[in-house]
């Protein structure tokens, strides 16, 4: 089954400026995309336009099979999660246990099951530790986690991360990613993530990565095949990965996408 | 024009109530260089630069700037003089627009320091066109504008107030990998022109490709000052103590050190990797495919749905960044 | 860096803090509200027993109250001025031009410190022991009757939460702004009154950018995890009455007795 469908997408900021035109992507169930492309490309308006937070001038967006309307608005939130770019900005509640309960309430879940469901939330970002804690207390890759764990006490089938790492540091950065790492590893087909981001070395934890330009799907590839395509990427505005630049400045080299480890292992065959 | 600090210390309010920011700084920042500041969130970093150009007042010690003298008894009056001469760009500095137009906003600076409106007008304009803001977007309000080029407007109106020492404090956060890349340019550029140029940075390539001096920070205090070249030598346990990503290419040089091969200067790039390995393996015994320039995996790959074949085409020999 | 006491939450576990919030509300205003009718010294005293039995119960240190008193020093010291130099009657003290200063005067600037002093701290006593939020939840527990009136009791309080939630965030961003603008050369010590007013535009129009960004932003994500109304939500903290609430209300009924009585008897 597909998690997301969007077809014939046309949408604009304003009048006879379109964004999208006819723009069609799918995501099946479980799988973990990564949508990437520089600044202003128009990846973060896709994540808004399939929660309704923006409404398309035409076309058809469809979420596991329901199409989204002003009807199904609500049915099609309770299904996806999403966690924006400012930590700050989406921190509703006065401690971290009140912004994870926010959605509980708003789904008007009992008062008495809220406690476990926090905490079972809170565990699973490792944040457990500071469910009293206010926000102004935390660093903003706790406060993602945070972010993170307010979505999954929703147990949304979808989670989209609208550059959800770019305002961080490096450790918050690599903290956020683990824990999206151990999600995927537990709930495996049952969680579909879409990231949208413009670090290819984020970008490169998912299964399939699809680079936007301009309102166009530019390219739509599996990360290994993606980043050998060193001159397509630049023209788009992107960085290959250091490891596949090195490859490709080597005097041979296999001829695949290699992890740094893999490149690592490989040269070291070549001094033995 | 260099910064020199002496015996720097900083606390807010009494010494009694709060807790040491900075503790004994001594360093000096010299012009014509690119200084990085590095350390985890919480070090000082921030607290330092704010010293600079008096911000913040030392509590203990000084802080010279040119021929000015910043003690914590500096008198109010005395503070445009030093703001004039070091510009600090804050982090997501787009924050800061006002103005009614572009134009206008980077006026403001000169404006402050004393410049008539022409005079400001003419360095507004050139520092817009430094920053590549095309003309057409000047007599715009800043918040039409995309936020690359807000990023831009908020650069030129520092750029603008043409002081001799500029800081930036992680002006790359949030920026694509184009963007980035024309950040450090800028930064090359100033220090070209002779300027002292302080960069906080949490992204040790950046600092690897561009500092000439590392400042480490810990605890409010100075854990470190050396050349990148000379620093990132340290051992890997040094960097996790301090909290500190190592620059990939270095990173990756550690890596091949432990599988036996020899790195007779710290890479600074990927082409300085390549060449080193590349001069350590003898590769006629290599049986995989040489790497010709302009040589396309993509046809030997089998081919996904790729939207746009006609972009791979292109020799890949130049398109390494450096 | 922020060292203002008053209104500041602090995280503890003493036995204040387990009362509910409503009845620490009540309590505050019923204090208050007593503490007007105070004119004699007994009724000060009882007043003051009862406030230090409140702050004994916050767990929290005196030291932490002189902070919190120390930043109204000068408001207080105008107060008393103002007592001492407009306070008439007999016998004369001192006097000196237009300035006299009586005997009443000295009596009832010092009752005025003392009242200023105790209504503070009791305010104090309940902000410092209670999350801004329980404060906000309680509030619209206690004023659930008007609703009756169509007053939107549940949406008042949620924008209060987190109006009160963002104080921390918008105070970081003015110094941040102020900082950069500094850097530019903002100047609002200098010129005329109308220059100055001109000068703080560059302070208020990036925060006021800012802060509708954020409410855009934070309109995003409360949509997006579901919220519709503010009525139709269930509660998280549920407040609830305890024992220790039966005891602090009988405590200030106790107090209430005790001080109309020193009121009504005349020493």
């Amino acid at each position: 089954m597909n998690a997301i469908t969007i077809d014939n997408l046309n949408y604009g900021y304003q009048e006879g400026e379109p964004l999208f035109q006819d723009f069609q992507l799918t995501v099946p169930e479980g799988q973990w995309l990564s949508i990437v492309g520089h600044n202003g490309s128009g990846k973060s308006t896709l994540a808004k336009l399939v929660l309704g937070l923006l409404e398309a001038q035409s076309g058809d967006i469809t979420v596991f099979g329901q199409e989204l309307t002003p009807a199904s608005l609500a049915a099609v939130r309770a299904q996806v999660g999403m966690v924006f770019q400012n930590p700050d900005n989406q921190f509703v509640g006065a401690t971290v246990a009140d912004d994870v309960a926010f959605g509980l309430e708003n789904r008007q879940v009992p008062s008495a099951e809220m406690p476990a469901l926090i905490e079972a939330a809170l565990q699973q970002v490792g944040m457990a530790d500071f469910a009293d804690r206010e926000p102004h207390t935390l660093s903003g890759g706790q406060k993602q986690r945070v972010a993170l764990a307010s979505v999954l006490a929703l147990k949304p089938k979808v989670i989209i991360l609208d550059e959800a790492t770019a305002m961080l540091d490096p450790a918050g950065k690599s903290a956020v990613l683990a824990t999206l790492q151990e999600l995927k590893a537990k709930y495996q087909d049952q969680l579909t993530l879409i990231m949208i981001t413009h670090d290819m070395d984020e970008a490169a934890l998912a299964d399939r990565i699809v680079v936007i330009n301009d309102g166009e799907l530019a390219l739509d590839e599996k990360p290994a095949a993606l980043f050998v395509q060193g001159a397509a990427l630049k023209q788009l505005g992107l960085d290959q990965p250091f490891e596949t630049q090195l490859q490709e400045a080597l005097p041979k080299a296999p001829q695949q996408y290699l992890s740094k480890q893999e490149l690592a292992a490989w040269l070291s065959t070549l001094k033995a | 024009m260099a910064i020199n600090i002496e015996g720097l210390t900083f606390h807010y309010g009494g010494a009694k109530q709060s807790p040491t920011i900075l503790d004994d700084i001594n360093l000096t920042i010299p012009s014509g260089r690119i200084t990085a500041i590095v350390g985890q969130t919480g070090s000082g970093k921030s607290t330092l630069v704010q010293n600079l150009n008096a911000l913040l007042l030392p509590s203990g010690g000084q802080v010279v700037v040119g021929d000015q003298v910043i003690t914590s008894k500096t008198k109010e009056k005395a503070l445009p003089a030093v703001r004039a001469q070091v510009g600090m760009v804050f982090q997501f500095p787009e924050n800061q627009l006002f103005a009614a137009t572009v134009l206008e906003d980077v006026m403001y600076g000169p404006k402050n320091f004393g410049k008539t409106a022409e005079e400001a007008e003419e360095l507004a304009k050139k520092a817009l066109n430094r920053v590549s803001l095309a003309e057409e977007f000047w007599q715009r309000s800043p918040f039409d504008l995309s936020g690359g080029q807000m990023r831009r407007v908020a650069l030129a109106g520092v750029l603008a107030m043409n002081p001799k020492a500029m800081v930036f404090d992680e002006p790359a956060a949030g920026l694509d990998p184009q963007g980035q890349l024309e950040l450090l340019d800028l930064l090359r550029s100033l220090r070209t022109e002779g300027k002292t140029v302080v960069l906080i940075s949490h992204q040790m390539d950046q600092v690897l490709a561009l500092a000439d001096q590392v400042v480490v920070m810990q605890d409010g205090q100075v854990a470190a000052v050396e050349a990148p070249d000379q620093l990132f030598q340290r051992s890997r346990q040094w960097f996790l103590d301090h909290s500190l990503d190592l620059p990939t290419p270095v990173a990756f040089a550690k890596d091949l050190e432990e599988k036996g091969y020899h790195f007779d200067h710290l890479p600074t790039s990927v082409a300085d990797v390549a060449a080193q390995i590349a001069k350590q393996v003898d590769w006629s015994q290599v049986t995989e495919p040489v790497n010709v320039a302009g040589a396309d995996w993509q046809s030997q790959q089998a081919s996904q749905s790729s939207a746009d074949q006609v972009l791979t085409s292109n020799s890949r020999g130049g398109d390494l960044h450096e | 860096m922020n060292n203002l006491v008053i209104g500041q939450f602090i995280p503890g576990k003493a036995w204040l803090y387990k009362l509910d919030p409503r009845t620490k509300i009540l309590v505050t205003v019923a204090y208050v509200f007593l503490l007007v009718f105070a004119n004699q010294w007994p009724a000060y005293l009882l007043a003051a027993a009862f406030l230090g039995l409140t702050l004994v119960l916050t767990g929290q240190s005196l030291a932490l109250y002189w902070r919190g008193i120390k930043p109204i020093l000068w408001l207080i010291l105008f107060t008393v001025c103002l007592q001492l130099l407009f306070t008439g009657g007999t016998p004369v003290l001192w006097h000196w031009s237009f300035i006299t200063i009586t005997v009443p005067g000295v009596v009832n600037a010092f009752y005025v410190i003392v009242r200023f002093v105790l209504i503070v701290l009791m305010s104090t006593a309940l902000t410092l022991t209670t999350p801004p939020t329980s404060i906000a939840s309680a509030l619209e527990s206690l004023l659930a009757p008007l609703k009756a009136i169509k007053v939107p009791v549940a949406e008042l309080a949620l924008m209060l939460s987190i109006a009160l939630r963002f104080v921390p965030l918008l105070m970081g961003e003015t110094d941040k702004v102020m900082k950069a603008q500094k850097s530019r050369g903002m100047s609002l010590s200098t010129g005329s009154l109308w220059q100055r007013s001109k000068a703080v535009l560059p302070l208020l129009i990036p925060l006021f950018i800012g802060a509708l960004q954020r409410a855009l932003d934070l309109a995003n994500a409360m949509e997006v995890r579901g919220f519709e109304s503010a009525d139709n939500r269930t509660r998280y903290r549920v407040l609830s009455f305890t024992q220790a609430d039966v005891l602090a209300t009988i405590a200030t009924i106790a107090f209430t007795v005790l001080f109309i009585g020193t009121l009504l008897i005349h020493f």
